[in-house]
């Protein structure tokens, strides 16, 4: 099932950058990584998902309706995200950050439920970091913040998990830690998602399907198993190698 | 202790400061009053005083914590509107056109409101509505009132200069049922639509994109939370004049106290600013046979304090 569709998308900033004709499909339960060197247009295109930008051209539909026809709280329903940086000017509790992602069920004139904080003590649980529930948000490390805000994503109940730069920041073992909980997430919920990344190694470990972007470009969708050293090498503009290790392939410098 | 249980404190705190405010004073009472005099005192002086004192302060602090969370700012506090400002030239007008007290507070009430739609008029730019640009345009429409106040003061006469000085300081010296029954209204009406909407706060503090991710109608949100602290600071201030200080200060000791989560923080902030201005009142009119200035009372106890928790926090802000 066809989870999100991007048709021909366009879109350009005032200053001149660009996505230029994006097409691909994600399906329900599959890892989409979005790769592609800095600046070549992955977070734009993520922000376009969450209509926080409006594409001039083409389409793109989540669950089989278009994103601009949905309202702010619709769509909140249906994608929820983790955004790249985050700095809170208050230091809420990770449970209260968790909670926070209940919000577009809530009317404006209501509050979270002692059963909604119950599920979300569940869900940090279920992701290993229910110790940190009564820990200020702004003590957390970055691997813990990553947990919290997907486990905050979670709790608006989404078909597609949007992921930007989910492991920035992150030494190996966090990055390992929140990659795995995401694949886990993606194949028991059946969502679909879709993260950034600029490492080649992590998008040919943790993704079912790779999109490789180069200056506002979809130069490649497919399997890990089909990128090619000759095209990693000429975008990201350095002699790259793919090599074969046990069953996983590995790209070298 | 847990936080429920310090709200919890903190509301059993409010009338146990109410009962000992109505009975302090020049003229001590003891309740029930023993004589005609005494009763009087208590129903027509005593009662809308304290009354409009909590109202004053449970408004101005939650108007604080409201504006801290929708500007991401916790050094916001209502003054950052522009609105008291306003207040305060629509009072001093007033008195340089020597109308009647009724249509003093009502111009001061008035200006206050023209100052909270200027304030959102000129802070869209191209249909946005930034923390930034309403802070901007706070301090701008500020300046503006500020000005024209000191041009009020330059021109009228310096008996009646008097006036408008001890109207800037504040005071609830003009209490009485008269003005509760309109003030109490739309205090209550927006402290509970403040209360209704808490979950907001939290939500619109993590940043517009974060929460339009969220599902948060972000613009309109915060213009409504906006509107609604600018109307609970022009309520208070056009009856009771400019008190310093409170707006900032209460919402952060109440959050110092149960955290940020603004499902307690709303309520600990209304409850913190009641009982510290009921106690600030107490202060203003007991020792003396004259009556101290509000503000100068607000701001010498809550600097002192201010400057404590800013230490302790070092400089963070943690619940």
């Amino acid at each position: 099932m066809e989870r999100v569709v991007l048709k021909d998308v366009y879109f350009s900033y005032e200053d001149g950058f660009e996505l230029r004709g994006i097409s691909l499909k994600v399906h329900a339960g599959e890892v989409c990584a979005i790769l592609g060197p800095n600046g070549s247009g992955k977070t734009t295109l993520l922000r376009c998902i969450y209509k926080l930008l409006r594409p001039f051209k083409g389409c793109i539909y989540v669950d089989g309706r278009d994103v601009l026809s949905l309202k702010t709280r619709e769509l909140a329903r249906l994608v929820g995200g983790v955004p790249q940086e985050h700095h809170p000017v208050f230091p809420y509790r990770a449970i209260d950050m968790v909670v926070m992602g209940r919000t577009p069920y809530l009317s404006l004139f209501s509050a979270p439920s002692h059963k909604d904080y119950e599920d979300a003590y569940e869900l940090m649980k279920r992701l290993g970091i229910a110790h940190l529930a009564e820990r200020p948000y702004t003590q957390l490390s970055g691997g813990e913040r990553k947990l919290v805000l997907i486990a905050r994503a979670l709790m608006q109940n989404p078909r597609v998990l949007l992921l930007d730069e989910p492991t920035s920041h992150l030494d190996i073992k966090n990055k390992i830690l929140v990659l795995r909980a995401v694949r886990r997430l993606c194949k028991d919920r059946k969502v679909a998602v879709l993260m950034t990344t600029h490492d080649p190694n992590e998008a040919m470990a943790y993704s079912d399907k790779i999109v490789l972007m180069n200056k506002g470009e979809v130069v490649f969708i497919g399997g890990p198993e089909d990128l090619s050293s000759e095209l990693l090498s000429k975008v990201y503009d350095v002699p790259l190698k793919v090599i074969g290790y046990g069953n996983r392939r590995i790209v070298i410098y | 202790m847990r936080p429920k249980t310090k709200l919890f404190l903190l509301f059993i705190t409010l009338p146990l400061v109410f009962m000992v405010s109505i009975m302090m004073g020049r003229y001590p009472l003891n309740i029930p009053p023993s004589d005609d005099v005494a009763h009087f005192v208590l129903m027509n002086i005593r009662i809308p005083r304290v009354l409009l004192a909590v109202i004053a302060g449970s408004c101005l602090s939650v108007a604080g914590a409201i504006l801290q969370s929708v500007l991401r700012n916790p050094l916001a506090s209502p003054y950052i509107l522009g609105v008291t400002q306003a207040t305060a030239f629509g009072a001093a007008l007033a008195m340089y056109l020597m109308l009647p007290s009724a249509l003093i507070i009502f111009s001061s009430f008035i200006f206050g409101l023209i100052a909270t739609l200027l304030v959102l008029l000129l802070s869209r730019v191209r249909g946005f509505l930034s923390p930034v640009t309403v802070i901007l345009s706070g301090i701008v429409v500020g300046a503006i009132f500020t000005t024209m106040l000191s041009a009020v003061q330059y021109m009228i006469d310096p008996w009646r200069l008097q006036g408008i000085v001890f109207w800037l300081m504040g005071s609830f010296g003009r209490a009485s049922w008269d003005i509760l029954a309109w003030t109490m209204p739309i205090s209550l009406i927006a402290l509970s639509s403040a209360h209704a909407m808490r979950w907001r706060l939290n939500i619109l503090s993590l940043g517009d994109e974060e929460a339009r991710m969220l599902g948060a109608r972000v613009q309109m949100e915060r213009a409504l939370l906006i509107a609604l602290s600018a109307l609970m600071c022009a309520t208070v201030t056009s009856v009771s004049g400019i008190v310093a200080f409170i707006g900032l200060i209460a919402p952060h000791m109440a959050r110092a106290l149960v955290g940020p989560d603004a499902r307690l923080l709303v309520p600990a902030s209304a409850a913190l600013g009641g009982v510290i201005m009921m106690i600030a009142d107490d202060v203003c009119r007991t020792p003396f046979s004259f009556e101290i200035p509000l503000s100068i009372v607000t701001t010498l106890v809550a600097a002192p304090y201010f400057i404590y928790l800013l230490r302790r926090m070092g400089g963070e802000w943690r619940g």
